[in-house]
């Protein structure tokens, strides 16, 4: 039973951290992958203001509150920068934030972390918790139909054919861009807060690269804007790893293996999938 | 006297050592229609980029309206009233044919970011995007995706958004490119309809001349990133150099 939640748990943890990719990469193809780097602030907001002794509840509010100021950080560097540029720029914002997380004893507990996060008691057992992650993870499904309905929406999905064809309309792409990273990062913040309180226990290694292998591998594997694509891709991504707890490697190797698979994935999907699925860039 | 509304003085562009267009000069006056001829290469698109913001200049001005807008990024021109469609047509077409009216509906008419949950909207929406495809033979296709239309068909989705668009000038760009002959009388009653019906001003560029001739007040002639000459239609026709050297000897 705990083995059956805690997989559920983790397949809802992981649609809600890849559904703000999907929302930047597969619908609007905007390559931002701060999306681990946003899970782990999330999480580090909640787990320190937990330690300062906040209700759990207004703690997860704090950390989204923080997260939502932290993401204009990444829409500052979508304005600014070339398309490649801000990818490497939300690429090693992840590497940096790892850095200031170990270093930063005092405030983070440094690589020995943060042990004892707790719960909110009405979701104090594992069940109440999966429970609440799956209808957390339906909301966000919700809202990123909506999202997709709206003329954001609308705007991601001109602006992965061409951003011109948009910007004639009259509709700023910097704006709607840096409307999606917004969204796409209070996503990822509150998939952290969600997990953290699972694991009840954060340390530097918790957004690290194989959150984003398997943010990323989610979206781009669903590739098309569709919710149905991205729950398939997550049910896909999360519970092929699995069939290596039924062969006799031991369990440190494992861990290792599923990053392995992961990152096989990724660049099997970008290789082949990816360019059927995506559409190609038009120029004026 | 007509009113000028878009006036270029003197505009450059140049692509790294490249000029692509050289003190170029003319203006467009209220419900004039300008047309833009020239060999290929010759920087007519670039021309249309440059008016719409997508292209820096080197040198020169643009105003609109007696602003100048050298400074605003695109989507400000749009929002000014300066529409644009493209080479290729600015058509999404991973969106449905619907998806594409409504697109350009919802910026133009500038509804509410939750529009789609009120009634009210949605039967507006509703109304206006049925009338739109219904005038460029499309209502069958609307809830098709936009990229299995024929390019003629494209190109009518297009001028149908264009249609609804707030604003008096229009840059249009090859219209009749990948487009069958018989949709060709259909794409210039349309353009004729947006400058008569509709009340705006359109600088169109086109290969075909006759198509062109038939419907443009004025001709620009480029050659060379340079303009040559500019004139009337019958003006244009009659000029003995560009029928010889440009035009292969008659129009």
């Amino acid at each position: 039973m705990g083995y059956f939640l805690t997989q559920l748990a983790r397949l809802a943890e992981n649609v809600a951290l890849a559904i703000g990719s999907h929302l930047t990469i597969a619908v609007g193809n905007i390559f931002f992958l701060g999306g681990s780097t946003m899970f782990c602030f999330g999480a580090y907001a909640l787990a320190i203001s937990q330690k300062l002794g906040v209700d759990p509840w207004l703690a997860a509010a704090i950390s989204l509150i923080c997260s939502f100021i932290f993401s204009f950080l990444f829409v500052l560097a979508y304005t600014k920068l070339s398309n490649d540029s801000f990818t490497v720029f939300t690429l090693a914002s992840m590497l940096a934030f790892e850095a200031l997380v170990k270093s930063w004893d005092d405030v983070t507990g440094g690589v020995l972390g943060i042990a004892g996060i707790m719960r909110p008691e009405s979701i104090g057992k594992l069940k109440e918790l999966v429970i609440f992650q799956i209808i957390f993870m339906i909301i966000l499904l919700f809202a990123e139909y909506v999202i997709l309905k709206t003329v954001l929406g609308r705007s991601l999905l001109g602006m992965r054919e061409s951003k011109q064809f948009v910007e004639s309309l009259g509709t700023s792409t910097k704006m709607i861009g840096g409307a999606a990273i917004i969204s796409s990062s209070l996503m990822a913040a509150a998939a952290g807060v969600t997990t953290v309180w699972r694991i009840q226990f954060l340390d530097a290694s918790f957004g690290s690269v194989a959150m984003l292998i398997l943010s990323v591998t989610i979206a781009i594997l669903a590739a098309k804007p569709k919710i149905r694509w991205l729950m398939l891709s997550a049910i896909f991504v999360t519970f092929l790893p699995e069939v290596l707890r039924f062969t006799p490697l031991p369990s440190a190797m494992v861990g290792h293996l599923r990053i392995l698979i992961y990152s096989v994935m990724l660049i099997i999907v970008l290789l082949t999938i990816s360019k059927k699925l995506m559409p190609q860039k038009r120029f004026i | 006297m007509p009113k000028e509304i878009l006036e270029i003085s003197n505009v450059s562009v140049k692509f790294g050592d490249a000029m692509i267009l050289k003190n170029i000069s003319f203006s467009v006056n209220e419900k004039e229609i300008v047309g833009i001829i020239g060999p290929n290469g010759c920087g007519k698109t670039t021309l249309l980029n440059a008016i719409s913001g997508f292209v820096p200049l080197e040198s020169g001005t643009i105003s609109y309206n007696g602003q100048d807008i050298m400074d605003l990024p695109p989507y400000k021109r749009a929002q000014l009233g300066i529409g644009r469609s493209f080479q290729h047509a600015g058509i999404f077409r991973d969106l449905s044919v619907e998806d594409n009216i409504v697109i350009g509906l919802e910026k133009a008419e500038k509804y509410p970011w939750y529009w789609m949950f009120t009634p009210k909207f949605r039967n507006k929406t509703d109304r206006t995007v049925k009338e739109s495809l219904e005038e460029v033979d499309l209502l069958a296709h609307r809830k098709s995706l936009a990229g299995i239309l024929s390019g003629g068909q494209i190109r009518l989705l297009e001028l149908a958004r264009l249609k609804l668009f707030h604003g008096n000038i229009l840059l249009i760009d090859e219209p009749t490119a990948g487009v069958a002959p018989v949709l060709r009388t259909q794409l210039a009653a349309i353009i004729r309809k947006l400058n008569r019906e509709h009340g705006f001003a359109i600088v169109v560029i086109e290969h075909n001349l006759k198509f062109l001739f038939d419907l443009v007040d004025k001709v620009v002639v480029l050659v060379d990133g340079e303009k040559y000459m500019e004139g009337k239609p019958e003006e244009i026709q009659k000029d003995k150099r560009l029928q010889e050297i440009y035009f292969g000897g008659s129009v």
